[in-house]
């Protein structure tokens, strides 16, 4: 099911609902924590920087098209401010419209989550971000047989 | 802060290459390794590179770049460009 906000189709809560508990189901299955826990990337054991994080928001359960409507004017002008005050590095929609991708220059998981949690939608509680921190390809560092980051 | 790189690298002779690529590689990849460089590229006809850094200051850029061994030889030179957002995007939201 599915409403249409300015021209674009925008899934109602009960679909996102569904599609956000699939996702928190398929995000990390047993395999892959596994695999998480047992295989290190970074083969230095050195501290790898966080240089990034990944911001991925996604509808709550309890947004629909009726309640996302008035505050996505709001919404805009304030993802932009974020944009302009160096915050947000690249922005993208989810072709799927199940929510946006953001990548930021913060490195702290409680910084980005607390901007986040101020724009409107997150304010009324439309809109929830999943953060990942990020960093340079560790692995690399086995090509120059150098450590991944400095001591 | 950002800071756009462009490097014009001097052509090199076959001797210069062999003395200076293997370690300028490494030590171009240790520079991203240590989350200060977000993008490399290299510019068409090996005219030299451009990088984007991430830094505290512009010196920083500066020091990083020139430790290089194709730097410290004086080879590939910097232009250093301090970026940031566009800002006129603001009055849109005005």
């Amino acid at each position: 099911m599915k409403l249409t906000i300015a021209g674009k189709g925008i899934k109602t809560g009960r679909s996102t609902a569904f599609a956000v508990l699939i996702g928190l189901c398929v995000t990390l299955p047993p395999a892959r924590a596994l695999a998480a826990e047992q295989v290190r990337l970074n083969v230095t054991g050195k501290t790898v920087p966080t240089t990034k994080i990944l911001a991925v928001g996604s509808w709550t359960p309890k947004a629909t098209a009726d309640g996302v409507r008035p505050v996505l004017p709001a919404e805009v002008r304030d993802t932009v401010r974020l944009y302009l005050d160096g915050v947000i590095d690249q922005w993208f929609i989810q072709q799927d419209n199940s929510g946006v991708v953001f990548l930021l220059n913060v490195t702290e998981t409680d910084k980005a989550r607390a901007l986040l949690e101020k724009l409107p939608l997150g304010q009324a509680g439309l809109m929830e971000f999943q953060l990942t921190q990020l960093g340079p390809v560790s692995p690399l560092a086995s090509l120059i047989g150098a450590p991944a980051a400095r001591e | 802060m950002k800071v756009m790189a462009i490097g014009t690298l001097k052509p090199l002779t076959p001797e210069q290459r062999t003395m200076y690529l293997p370690k300028e590689v490494p030590a171009t990849l240790q520079i991203y390794l240590d989350g200060k460089m977000e993008q490399f590229w290299l510019r068409d006809k090996e005219a030299g590179v451009i990088f984007l850094m991430t830094v505290d200051s512009v010196e920083e850029a500066d020091t990083i770049l020139k430790a290089l061994p194709l730097g410290r030889a004086n080879l590939l030179t910097f232009e250093l460009m301090p970026i940031g957002p566009l800002s006129p995007l603001g009055m849109l939201i005005k």
